[in-house]
């Protein structure tokens, strides 16, 4: 397993265009990335496609990563999430009719979030709780689900509108708690 | 200033949250996209957003991917694939080619020179470096011989300017740099290293490439900005 910081060298090693620390970075966090695009997509061969272009931009942009404040693991992940949303909003997908079992491992909790849990809880977590429970579970379809504003809106049959309102207030509220 | 008044920089919080959280609609996501690339007190909110949420990214599984993806992307990124010791050095440069369009033109020139001349030089190892800034601006390639301790530069981007030249350094570790030659563009003279310094141009050292006085550093040392850097490797 590799330290954030090793993550970080690997980014420096990359911006000057090192191919073996590439490698050991595809080894170390393609499983993470690939789990992240899967969830958001899911459809396995769309999640494929999607993470080379994701390495491809890792590649590109490692240079970027120097400036960013971001913790490395934190950063990829970002790139990822974009570019999978980026994908999802273009094929306007339509996840009421996703066949559930292409579902991969999509609630499967990752072991980090396990030894998390057995652990201490989160900050974000302890947040969340403050949160209506209907808010929290937009928050997290959103954020694990990619679903957008309208996709919300149907899901808790609620105006569009009226979703956005919940999802800015809920955010407000996360980050006033988070900065306590 | 006063206190929070300000309704376009509250909107500018809301959209950076928004666009973390991942709730906008095609265009308004794109256009975000393009703005953390060029805005960057955007950039600041989104990546403070990125903090705040990043503990919910324990929520994605790791899956492992199938090697097909990692094969492909290989392909796609490296079109020459990495083989064993036996192919040539042509092959072998394959990574290399990739750097930029400039730089398949200068090495079909340089390993042309290299796989055209093995006899004449003792049996050695050969090291390269790709040196680029942090910009990506300039970009330069250094090849070294071991068996013939001669190490050539190639400039593959913008020459220096008209009162300036490139002077490339050698540096192990932690110790000083060690001038490897003054050029002002295009391909730096090939240079023979002394004995002192063929035991220290080995696997993993540094060379970097500093903007210097015309004739180079009168001091020894870079005393220009160091513009390109980058580690040698054996090929």
């Amino acid at each position: 397993m590799l330290t954030p910081d090793d993550i970080s060298k690997l980014l420096a090693s990359i911006a000057l265009h090192d191919r073996t620390a590439f490698d050991t970075l595809y080894q170390h966090t393609s499983a993470k990335l690939f789990g992240v695009v899967l969830r958001l997509l899911k459809d396995r061969a769309e999640a494929e496609d999607a993470l080379q272009d994701i390495y491809v931009k890792v590649w590109q942009r490692a240079d970027q990563y120097a400036v960013s404040r971001a913790s490395a693991m934190s950063w990829l992940i970002a790139i990822a999430r974009n570019h999978a949303i980026d994908r999802l909003r273009t094929r306007r997908a339509i996840y009421e009719e996703l066949d559930e079992a292409k579902f991969i491992a999509d609630d499967t909790p990752d072991p980090e979030a396990l030894a998390q849990a057995s652990g201490e809880r989160t900050r974000i977590e302890i947040c969340m709780q403050r949160l209506e429970d209907r808010l929290a579970n937009a928050v997290r379809g959103a954020y694990l689900d990619g679903y957008s504003y309208q996709e919300l809106a149907n899901q808790h049959a609620v105006p569009l509108n009226t979703m956005r309102t919940w999802l800015r207030r809920s955010l407000m509220k996360l980050r006033k708690c988070l900065e306590e | 200033m006063s206190k929070g008044a300000n309704p376009s920089e509250e909107e500018d919080a809301t959209l950076a949250a928004e666009y973390v959280l991942g709730v906008l609609e095609l265009k308004e996501h794109a256009a975000c996209t393009l703005r953390v690339q060029r805005d960057p007190k955007f950039a600041e909110r989104v990546a403070d957003w990125e903090m705040r949420m990043a503990d919910l990214n324990s929520g994605f599984a790791q899956v492992p991917a199938p090697d097909a993806v990692k094969t492909a992307l290989d392909r796609r990124m490296f079109p020459t694939p990495e083989k064993n010791q036996q192919v040539s050095i042509w092959d072998r440069l394959g990574f290399w080619r990739f750097v930029s369009g400039a730089a398949i033109a200068a090495f079909a020139v340089l390993a042309f020179v290299i796989v055209q001349t093995p006899r004449t030089f003792p049996p050695g190892d050969t090291l390269v470096a790709s040196l680029a800034g942090v910009g990506g601006k300039q970009k330069f390639i250094a090849i070294y011989e071991t068996g013939a301790g001669i190490v050539r530069v190639s400039l593959l981007s913008d020459s220096a300017p008209a009162d300036r030249d490139f002077e490339l350094w050698l540096i192990k570790g932690e110790n000083a740099p060690v001038s490897l030659g003054v050029f002002g563009g295009g391909d730096g003279p090939p240079r023979s290293l002394h004995q002192a310094l063929k035991t220290e141009f080995t696997d993993g050292v540094t060379l970097a490439v500093s903007l210097e006085p015309k004739g180079g550093s009168t001091t020894g040392s870079p005393t220009g900005p160091v513009i390109a850097a980058g580690t040698a490797k054996k090929i």
